[in-house]
């Protein structure tokens, strides 16, 4: 809540800030003007010997304009020459832009749900899932069932219910039953 | 001879010949053409109007006389080497040399930040007094030795634009075009300096006898 006899605090840009108790005040806008004209006033020239420096510069410069970057005259001789880049990273003359360009240049970013989606190009690779199905069905069915009951599948299934068919045919069914 | 400094290359590698905004005549772009013509004596008149501003320029950025002579002698080799690509018209040669010195101080500080601790006030080099033994100026010498430290604490591009405006005596405008920046963030930088400055200065009001000049 506001005390409405505390003046508004102002904080133009020629202001100081205000002032809590155990600060001092900030100086006003005329000291801190004194303060750049005594700071102004005491502008030391250059020296000499800055300038003899900054005139050999000059002299330097000019009659070696290009002692920065010099320019090899020809290329050098102890290295061997520089392969020409691969051919994939050359551009065909004729080539289309890449979609990334194309997109930048509609405006979209590449990427985005105007990409078209993938699909298949080749058609005979539409057919792969399903001769997949059919390979890993086959070698269930093979290893789950035994050739034989593929052969005589009635057979089998005695088997399976009443154990290997030698038993059945030679031993004594008296012994099977008891010690 | 000595070396020129190649330590600073950072920002001010960045500042093309046509940095500032183009003003239709320029005298010192005929000096700049004579000189990367052959003539010696148009780097030396060149030298004279400009290198004074470079150096007090950048000895109220940076604080230190030294580092400041290092960095005018930077920007004015960097001004010989441009000579041949200057364009005439399109920027002002003074406008370009306060840009390539800003940034030349703005690369001296970020090293320096960090190497060294800031330091009191008592280690800020004071500025030369050009007519010593004037007692009444002891006041005044602190006042310029406070100023300047202050300004040393300041950011830098607040540091820059109020010494621009301030020292320099340049406009809101050719600040603005030196410091690649609007004229309404000029002002802003400006005010917000003054702010500090006089933030910094505050607590010393008395001894720097700021009561004493009040009728």
């Amino acid at each position: 809540m506001t005390d409405p006899d505390r003046p508004a605090p102002t904080d133009g840009p020629d202001r100081g800030p205000p002032h809590g108790p155990g600060h001092a005040p900030a100086p006003d806008a005329a000291a801190l003007a004194r303060a750049f004209d005594a700071l102004r006033a005491r502008t030391a020239p250059p020296s000499d010997a800055l300038m003899a420096r900054v005139m050999a510069d000059a002299a330097a410069a000019r009659l070696a304009p290009s002692v920065d970057l010099p320019a090899p005259a020809a290329p050098p001789q102890d290295r061997p020459t520089p392969a020409a880049p691969p051919a994939s990273s050359t551009p065909r003359p004729n080539a289309p832009p890449r979609r990334r360009t194309e997109d930048r240049a509609r405006g979209r970013p590449s990427g985005g749900p105007a990409r078209p989606a993938p699909r298949w190009r080749a058609g005979g690779a539409r057919l792969a899932p399903a001769g997949l199905v059919a390979a890993l069905a086959a070698g269930f069915v093979l290893g789950m069932v035994a050739p034989a009951a593929v052969l005589d599948p009635l057979a089998a299934v005695q088997t399976a219910v009443f154990g290997p068919p030698l038993l059945l045919e030679y031993a004594d069914a008296a012994d099977l039953l008891t010690d | 001879m000595a070396a020129p400094p190649h330590s600073c290359r950072d920002a001010s590698d960045r500042v093309p010949p046509d940095a500032a905004a183009p003003t239709p005549q320029d005298p010192d772009a005929a000096l700049l053409a004579a000189y990367a013509a052959g003539d010696l004596q148009a780097a030396r008149m060149l030298m004279t109007r400009h290198l004074p501003r470079v150096l007090s320029f950048a000895g109220r950025l940076l604080g230190d006389p030294a580092e400041a002579e290092d960095i005018a002698q930077e920007a004015l080799l960097r001004l010989w080497r441009i000579a041949p690509d200057w364009q005439p018209g399109r920027a002002q040669v003074s406008t370009w040399l306060y840009r390539v010195t800003a940034n030349l101080c703005t690369d001296r500080l970020r090293r320096r930040q960090g190497a060294r601790a800031a330091a009191p006030l008592e280690a800020v080099a004071e500025p030369a007094d050009p007519a010593p033994g004037a007692e009444g100026r002891l006041i005044a010498a602190d006042r310029a030795a406070a100023l300047q430290a202050a300004l040393r604490d300041l950011p830098p591009r607040q540091a820059q634009a109020v010494v621009l405006r301030h020292l320099e005596g340049l406009s809101n405008p050719e600040i603005a075009g030196i410091m690649d920046t609007g004229v309404e963030a000029v002002e802003s930088l400006i005010a917000r300096g003054r702010r500090a400055l006089a933030a910094a200065l505050g607590p010393r009001r008395d001894a720097l006898g700021y009561d004493d000049d009040r009728p």
